[in-house]
């Protein structure tokens, strides 16, 4: 097991490691100077070609490539991100922030649409066949087909617009002004809830559906158990696994994925730094933000193989 | 294999979510190739006196903040969407099932490593992949195509890679090989005959991720350029101006969700007549 | 001084005719446009200014370059604006006024004369003296700090000081613009012990302003407290002053209508009427232009009659209706502002839409017809400034028969292609330099351009001429004739096609007083110092 769990790590590392390296090519590779951004587009004056060549030489684009990628793994390594081109912040600590708030949405939206998802397909299981069960599986099937933006800016139309109950977009912090950051949250969290809901839903039907035609269920309906323990207990338990997966590996997809309902709502999360890097070709920003990401999926992902290995021996032999 | 497939078909036409869903498909798919003879107004004619107007006689749906006629930009707006997903998708299927089954067949550790890259491009989000390509190679529909595409090769892959496990040590193929059938010949005749069922569902369930990914990315303003009209942009474009007229919203709101909605039950009505195949 | 000083005659007529215009024919001291005495001019109150209170203001973009001499782009002055003073300021109708000059004159073409006031210290308790002056003129003359105004700083010959409270700058050529930079917002005044000081963050800030920086949250909030040993009295008026950068448009008007912040940067026009319905202050200007830029070394464009073509296939107004409301000012003919004296009325409608016109063009730059004419790439940012207008002027030129290909591309890569010329036509906008007809030699002089010409390597000896003697003079009349003939060679040539002057506000909530906008021209000027505001009830 543990030689299983140390593979799988190594492995990771050399992932976030090609990852940090792509991006690091990439970057380089686009059309764009970050000199130039920093200067200031001002209409009425253009920097000149000294003034860009001082700033490209300040932050070290100069420097031959090899040299800079070797920088710039030795620093990573060492924890530190670098600093924004922009505003000369440590990349590590405004990451720390965005992701806090991208948290904010994520968390709660991913818990929300497990509970209720996890719900609808229990009773969409019990039930299979009737029409409840088509009409849930129609909603999960539903909110799977609508795009978060479509889903968020109809919300918006409705609650913010013609409604005008809650605020169409904007952010506050939670320490500043609760009442009004819980309203700013609404909106984001009932897009993402409702994208979510529909394969935890699905899954988890399909794993009850499944589970219910196995050996052990039969085993446990001739011992003469009630058939409300035998689905809590027994079917619900096996049928977890599968769905945790699901909701861990949404956990994973979204922290880059809440690009759409950032950008809608104006949330200032990590997609909305990261796109704000590569407009303003802030190498450390595009560097750093993919670095942590991609480590965050590693994670993820080892966590979820992890729990697979530990369910079926069969796999940590693979 | 092939025959028992023709006669299921007869089957399908019974079966309520298929047929809707598939009536569905066909018309978006009737509206995209027949545009020109659903609608004779230019979906790019400016009309500055007539903008951000709700539905009328001249204008079916209404109109743009640019005075553009809502309902002939929806009907051209098909065609993009439609020719960008199906484009795209058909990419991912060819490559992605080919690396499926190199990796699937050859085992060991090629089939490791493959699969352990598209894992890792499976699990991260489609949409910043997408705006990396495209930050590089720009916005074009040719290029979204195969930006989409590239990133539906991973599906493809893993999808083709276990069917093609899974069935690789059933008994006809062993058989066959004992025959002494070349392993591209097994690969070909026997293999993909049997995942072509997985196959198809994932096509569907695609094209309702790629039509979501492309309205998604159009949205963000990296779709095909101005003024081509996808439904997407269509909705980036009413939404600074939602409190004079939601019509601009609402119309290809409708038009992309119903798309995605019958794409995604044709694949789920496909995969259920196809169940006993899929539970390897 | 109580005497009135006469400024170089060609700025104060250009402000005469615009305070005229503003006031009317009133009193001798607003007619002049210019005041010697201490404070602004005429803002007749209906009550005495009340204390205190905290002003949320919603700033476009964040900082990120933190020199106060160093730092270009409009969103820096706030912070920097209202923590250090400069010697000139302009004041409501765009005269200058005196700030930490008690008074100024200009005595020749090269000479200006200042007296300071006295009793003003820095945040750190210093006296305020000419020494700090000669500091500030000396580190902005420092190549290494990279300063915005190091060209004018370049043209100071010497600094003559006086005493404590009096010097003089004495230039080593005329220069025209000179009190529009020292009014403008790079030239603060800062302590003579802070010359060395470095701004890598803002923690090193130490002017004469009305408020100092009590903290940084970065990317959230900048927070100003008053400085209580403010040089005017009884202000300022406010106690705090919250300055936060919110990028998106929408979110900063929402901001303001639902009463979180109280003064606003850059209202887009899609906005107005919901800012107005609202009860909220709109305070609209028409001073940015929206144009094309072409590259006349590229091909197709290369061909004059074509680019003079394409300006007679837009159709200004439509483009104004459609991608910027109505609120827009198409520009058909002269390229100054309507209210300037330079403005030249006989070239009005010249680029009315005239599609006959542009087919013979077509025929004199060699095509049979517009179907001949090889695709045109067509760059346009992502900003919605550019794309909006810019997807019109496609629809007109390809409804015409011409061919473009439309090509969104990042801002980055955009600068990137502007630097370099490598684009043949361009969407794009900005502003008139400073609002005198010589903005366009930023765009069109060949070495003295920093803008357009230099890029594509546009050259005009003529052009270039005529540029270089319109600041050569001060008399009025002649500059006239100069500009006309500028103008007129631009029009004829093509190398920026002007569509119109953008339309563009800041708001303010219904409560807040003391605010006004510059007239147009000096949009990138706003008021940046808020110690004349104050809240009503």
């Amino acid at each position: 097991m543990t030689q299983y769990v140390l593979r799988r790590l190594a492995l990771g590392l050399v992932l976030v490691w090609v990852v940090a390296t792509l991006v690091f090519l990439f970057v380089h590779i686009l059309p764009g100077d970050p000199a130039q951004i920093i200067l200031g587009g001002s209409e009425t004056r253009q920097p000149t070609a000294e003034e860009v060549e001082s700033v490209r030489v300040r932050l070290g684009l100069n420097d031959p490539l090899p040299i800079q990628y070797v920088d710039f793994i030795r620093s990573t390594v060492q924890g530190d991100l670098g600093n924004s081109f922009s505003n000369n912040r440590p990349v590590f600590d405004d990451l720390a922030l965005r992701m806090g708030r991208t948290l904010q949405l994520i968390l709660p939206s991913v818990v929300l649409s497990a509970l209720i998802g996890i719900v609808l397909g229990v009773v969409a299981a019990i039930h299979r066949g009737s029409f409840l069960d088509t009409s849930i599986s129609a909603i999960g099937i539903f909110g799977n087909s609508l795009p978060s933006f479509v889903t968020g800016t109809v919300l918006v139309l409705l609650f913010a617009i013609h409604l005008n109950l809650l605020p169409s977009s904007g952010y506050i912090e939670f320490s500043k002004d609760p009442r009004r950051f819980l309203l700013y949250l609404t909106l984001p969290i009932i897009t993402l809830t409702l994208g979510g809901l529909g394969p935890v839903m699905r899954m988890t039907r399909m794993t009850m559906v499944e589970q219910a035609g196995g050996d052990y269920v039969r085993t446990a309906r001739a011992k003469g158990l009630t058939e409300r323990v035998i689905i809590y207990r027994h079917i619900l338990r096996n049928a977890l696994v599968p769905v945790v997966t699901v909701i861990g590996l949404q956990l994973g997809s979204r922290f880059a994925g809440t690009v759409l309902v950032e950008t809608i709502f104006n949330w200032p999360g990590v997609s909305s730094y990261l796109i704000t890097g590569v407009t303003n070709r802030d190498y450390p920003v595009i560097q750093g933000s993919m670095i942590v990401i991609a480590t965050i999926f590693v994670v993820i992902n080892l966590m979820t193989d992890l729990m697979y290995a530990v369910v079926d021996p069969r796999i940590r032999h693979v | 294999m092939f025959r028992s497939g023709f006669d299921r078909l007869k089957t399908y036409f019974r079966d309520y979510r298929l047929l809707g869903s598939g009536l569905v498909v066909a018309i978006v798919i009737l509206v995209s190739v027949l545009a020109p003879l659903i609608t004779s107004s230019d979906p790019n004619a400016l009309n500055a006196q007539h903008r951000l107007e709700g539905p009328s006689t001249d204008f079916l749906l209404g109109t743009d903040s640019f005075g553009r006629d809502l309902f002939s930009r929806l009907v051209y707006g098909a065609r993009l969407s439609l020719t960008v997903s199906l484009g795209s998708v058909i990419i991912g299927c060819l490559i992605g099932t080919t690396i499926g089954l190199v990796s699937g067949y050859s085992g060991g550790m090629t089939s490791l490593l493959l699969m352990r890259v598209v894992d890792l491009l499976l699990a991260f989000p489609t949409i910043l992949s997408a705006l990396f390509i495209i930050a590089f190679v720009g916005t074009s529909v040719t290029t979204l195509i195969i930006t989409i595409g590239i990133l539906f090769i991973p599906e493809f892959a893993r999808i083709v890679h276990s069917s093609v496990l899974a069935v690789r040590e059933l008994d006809y193929v062993s058989a066959s090989r004992t025959i002494g059938n070349s392993n591209f010949r097994i690969a070909v005749r026997t293999i993909l005959p049997n995942i072509l069922a997985p196959i198809a569902v994932q096509f569907s369930m695609a094209l309702g991720g790629a039509m979501i990914l492309e309205s998604s990315l159009s949205f963000l303003g990296l779709g095909p350029p101005p003024p081509a009209s996808s439904w997407g942009r269509m909705i980036s474009d009413a939404s600074a101006f939602l409190r004079v007229s939601a019509f601009g919203l609402i119309w290809p709101a409708i038009a992309i969700s119903l798309s995605v909605l019958a794409f995604n039950i044709l694949g789920d009505a496909i995969r259920d007549r196809l169940d006993p195949r899929l539970r390897q | 001084m109580t005497r009135q000083h006469s400024i170089n005659e060609a700025t104060q007529k250009m402000i005469d005719r615009r305070t005229a215009m503003k006031i009317g024919a009133g009193s001798t001291l607003a007619a002049s446009g210019f005041l010697t005495s201490q404070g602004k001019t005429s803002v007749v109150r209906a009550q005495e200014p009340a204390a205190g209170g905290t002003l949320r203001y919603g700033a476009v973009r964040d900082m990120s370059v933190f020199d106060p001499h160093a730092s270009g782009g409009i969103s820096n002055s706030w912070v920097i604006g209202n923590i250090y003073d400069k010697l000139v300021t302009f004041d409501e109708v765009g005269g200058f006024v005196g700030e930490l000059a008690a008074s100024f004159e200009q005595k020749d073409d090269l000479t200006y004369h200042f007296e300071l006031r006295d009793g003003v210290t820095f945040h750190n308790g210093e006296p305020f003296t000419a020494a700090d002056v000669v500091a500030t003129i000396n580190r902005i003359q420092d190549p290494a700090t990279q300063a915005v105004n190091l060209d004018t700083a370049s043209n100071i010959a010497e600094v003559d000081v006086v005493d404590d409270l009096t010097f003089n700058i004495v230039l080593k050529e005329l220069d025209l613009a000179f009190l529009f930079t020292l009014a403008s917002d790079t030239f603060y005044i800062i302590s003579e012990a802070n010359a060395d000081a470095t701004y890598e963050t803002p923690d090193n800030y130490n002017g004469t302003g009305p408020f100092t920086l009590e903290s940084w949250e970065p990317q959230r909030a900048f927070n100003l407290v008053k400085h209580s040993g403010y040089w005017k009295p009884n202000q300022p008026y406010l106690d705090r002053v919250e300055i936060m950068p919110i990028i998106d448009d929408g979110a900063r008007v929402d901001g303001l209508l639902s009463g979180e912040l109280d003064l606003i940067e850059y209202v887009p026009w899609q906005s107005f009427e919901i800012v107005e319905a609202a009860g909220a202050q709109l305070f609209p200007s028409n001073g940015l232009q929206s144009y094309l830029r072409l590259n006349p070394h590229e091909e197709p464009l290369i061909n004059k009659p074509l680019r003079q073509a394409i300006s007679y296939i837009i159709n200004r107004s439509d483009v104004n209706e459609i991608a910027f409301g109505g609120k827009g000012i198409p520009m058909t003919g002269s390229l100054q502002p309507q209210d300037s004296q330079f403005y030249v009325a006989e070239f009005d409608g010249r680029y009315e839409q005239n599609l006959e016109r542009a087919a013979e063009l077509i025929k004199e730059a060699g095509y049979d017809s517009p179907a001949d004419v090889p695709v045109i790439d067509f760059q346009v940012s992502t900003s919605a400034l550019s794309q909006q207008p810019a997807q019109v002027i496609q629809q007109q030129l390809q409804e015409f028969g011409l061919q473009l290909n439309f090509r969104t591309i990042e801002v980055a890569t955009l600068l990137e292609n502007r630097a370099n010329g490598t684009y043949t036509l361009h969407m794009d906008g900005g502003g008139m330099s400073w609002p005198d007809p010589d903005y366009l030699r930023s765009y069109f002089h060949t070495t003295d351009g920093t803008s357009y010409a230099i890029g594509v390597k546009y050259s005009n000896p003529d052009l270039d001429q005529l540029l270089e003697e319109g600041m050569d003079t001060t008399d009025v009349e002649e500059r006239k004739a100069i500009y006309r003939d500028a103008e007129e060679i631009i029009l004829d040539d093509c190398p920026m096609i002007f569509i119109l002057w953008r339309a563009q506000a800041e708001a303010a909530a219904s409560n807040l007083r003391g605010y006004y906008a510059l007239p147009n021209g000096l949009e990138t000027y706003r008021v940046d110092h808020f110690e004349e505001l104050w809240f009503e009830g």
